[in-house]
């Protein structure tokens, strides 16, 4: 009888070494050490092709690992951009969106510095309103410094690179930056900057976080320009268009404000009503033009003469409203008086020829005592400017109690 | 001209043979040496190319990737191969690197002429 025990131990002897590496291969170590076989073509060339699937398999797995942290980078950033622009869109105003602005790009890019710029009224400047990190930044410069503002995209210029850096960010040592302006249907709001500290390098910028920057200034220039607008709507609802002065609505809601806080300080508060005197006549002799022209310098003269806390409304044709916190009848008619200098001392000319003098009727109402409702107050400075006008014009009464 | 391989003028059928001398391991700074002379020896154009790697011993990953990457380089690549080992390395190579210009692994280098003369430069 012929044993079949050498047959099955050479086979063992032959095949161990390469069963012992797919072993190591399915255990996830894809670097095994590899055996030695040079006496059997076939044999080693099993061993290489293994040996270069694993090759493939560990390069893959670095990749699919360098694929899932970008990814996980990414769904970071998208899920801040989205908190930003919801948080953006609840802003009032745009001093308020630069403040959220700066806290949130701050807070998905940590390791860098950055600034946001955006354009004077005049167009030829940007102006810093936000910025955060330890690099510094310019608090305005001429937008022809910036490559991106120059060229409406993204720039992006490596301390050891090839791309031109804006002049703007030349403080001293080279770093890495990146500006991307902040374009909303077609307009260039400002610019949104972001720069590495010398030692991050080129590694701050990956293509990651340039497209996010990208994504963040686009939804930045959305955001704002709608507080922009927002902004200019509340503005003309509040204001007259001829003067530039608030108008009767915004008097109303701010007398009733100011009222409270009256009662609240136990403070004083006048109202004027202030109506200019034959202005009718001055339409008809010198046009409506002129009578324009002379609005708008009342609204200058009084604008330019009460202080900051008063407000001055335009709430009819030649009729005016003052608010003035803190004053008492008598300080009101004070403030009044000075007016009436300032505005008999303008010299008017309209194509020309000079306008007469300009020349109001007051009437002054004090909270409490001419009434604790806006109603009553504004009458009673109304009834004041009535008896002002029978009186001969040109004079201030206040309203009796 | 590095000693790890070497070049057949280029004859009437435009086709470059490479031909890597024995027990080479074919690194990627072997790949790149390579690659260089192929360019000035056809100053840029892409041609056929015959690389006889029947001696070699082995080809390392980031080897296998330059070549992959030069694709631009040749019209259509033959690989020679004979023993186990390089056939393997060929067929590795082929099956990995999945370009849009042909290449083939032949163990008969007539053969191997023959099929890139359809590919001409």
């Amino acid at each position: 009888m012929v044993a079949a025990v050498p047959r099955v131990t050479l086979a063992q002897d032959r095949l161990g070494p390469v069963i012992a590496l797919i072993t190591s291969l399915a255990q996830g170590d894809l670097h095994p050490d590899l055996p030695v076989i040079d006496d059997d073509p076939e044999l080693e060339a099993v061993v290489l092709g293994l040996q270069m699937l694993a090759e493939e398999l560990a390069a893959t797995r670095a990749a699919m690992a360098g694929r899932t942290t970008e990814l996980e980078a990414l769904n970071y950033g998208l899920t801040r951009l989205s908190g930003l622009g919801n948080l953006l869109l609840s802003c009032d105003t745009s001093n308020e969106a630069y403040v959220v602005l700066g806290r949130a790009i701050r807070d998905m890019y940590g390791q860098l510095s950055g600034a946001v710029y955006i354009y004077g009224a005049s167009r030829n400047v940007v102006e810093l309103v936000t910025s955060w990190g330890d690099e510094p930044v310019a608090n305005s410069f001429a937008p022809a410094d910036c490559w991106a503002l120059r060229r409406g995209r993204a720039h992006h210029a490596s301390a050891s690179g090839t791309e031109i850096a804006c002049r703007h960010t030349s403080h001293g040592e080279l770093r890495s930056a990146m500006c991307v302006p902040m374009l909303a249907q077609g307009d260039a709001l400002g610019m949104l900057h972001l720069v590495s500290a010398p030692a991050l390098d080129d590694r701050a910028f990956s293509e990651l976080t340039q497209r996010l920057a990208v994504a963040a200034a686009e939804a930045c220039a959305l955001a704002l320009a709608s507080i922009k607008l927002r902004e200019q709507l509340r503005n003309q609802s509040l204001r007259d268009p001829l003067t530039g002065l608030f108008n009767r609505r915004y008097a109303d809601e701010t007398l009733l404000r100011e009222i409270g806080r009256a009662k609240r300080d136990a403070s004083a508060l006048s109202v004027v009503m202030l109506d200019l005197d034959h202005f009718k006549k001055l339409n008809d002799d010198f046009g409506h033009d002129a009578g324009d022209m002379a609005l708008r310098e009342v609204a200058t003269v009084l604008a330019e003469n009460l202080r900051t806390s008063d407000v001055v409304s335009r709430v009819g044709g030649e009729e005016f409203l003052l608010l003035l916190p803190g004053a008492s009848a008598e300080a009101a008619l004070g403030k009044v008086d000075v007016l009436r200098e300032k505005m008999k001392a303008l010299e008017l000319f309209h194509r020309g020829r000079r306008l007469p003098p300009l020349m109001f009727s007051a009437g002054a109402a004090s909270f409490p005592a001419n009434g604790i409702a806006p109603d009553a107050l504004l009458r009673s400075a109304d009834r004041a400017l009535y008896e002002a006008k029978h009186a001969g014009r040109d004079r201030s009464v206040i309203a009796s109690i | 001209m590095a000693q790890e391989f070497m070049f057949d003028p280029i004859g009437p059928d435009g086709i470059l043979k490479v031909r890597w001398t024995a027990g080479v391991v074919i690194t990627e700074a072997l790949a790149r040496a390579a690659l260089v002379e192929i360019a000035a020896l056809t100053k840029g154009r892409s041609v056929p190319i015959l690389a006889d790697i029947r001696r070699i011993k082995s080809m390392s990953r980031e080897g296998r990737k330059t070549f992959g990457d030069a694709g631009a380089v040749y019209t259509a690549l033959a690989l020679v191969a004979s023993s186990p080992v390089t056939q393997m390395i060929a067929n590795f190579f082929i099956g990995i690197n999945r370009t849009a210009t042909p290449q083939q692994m032949f163990t008969d280098e007539g053969k191997a002429i023959a099929w890139l003369q359809q590919y001409p430069a």
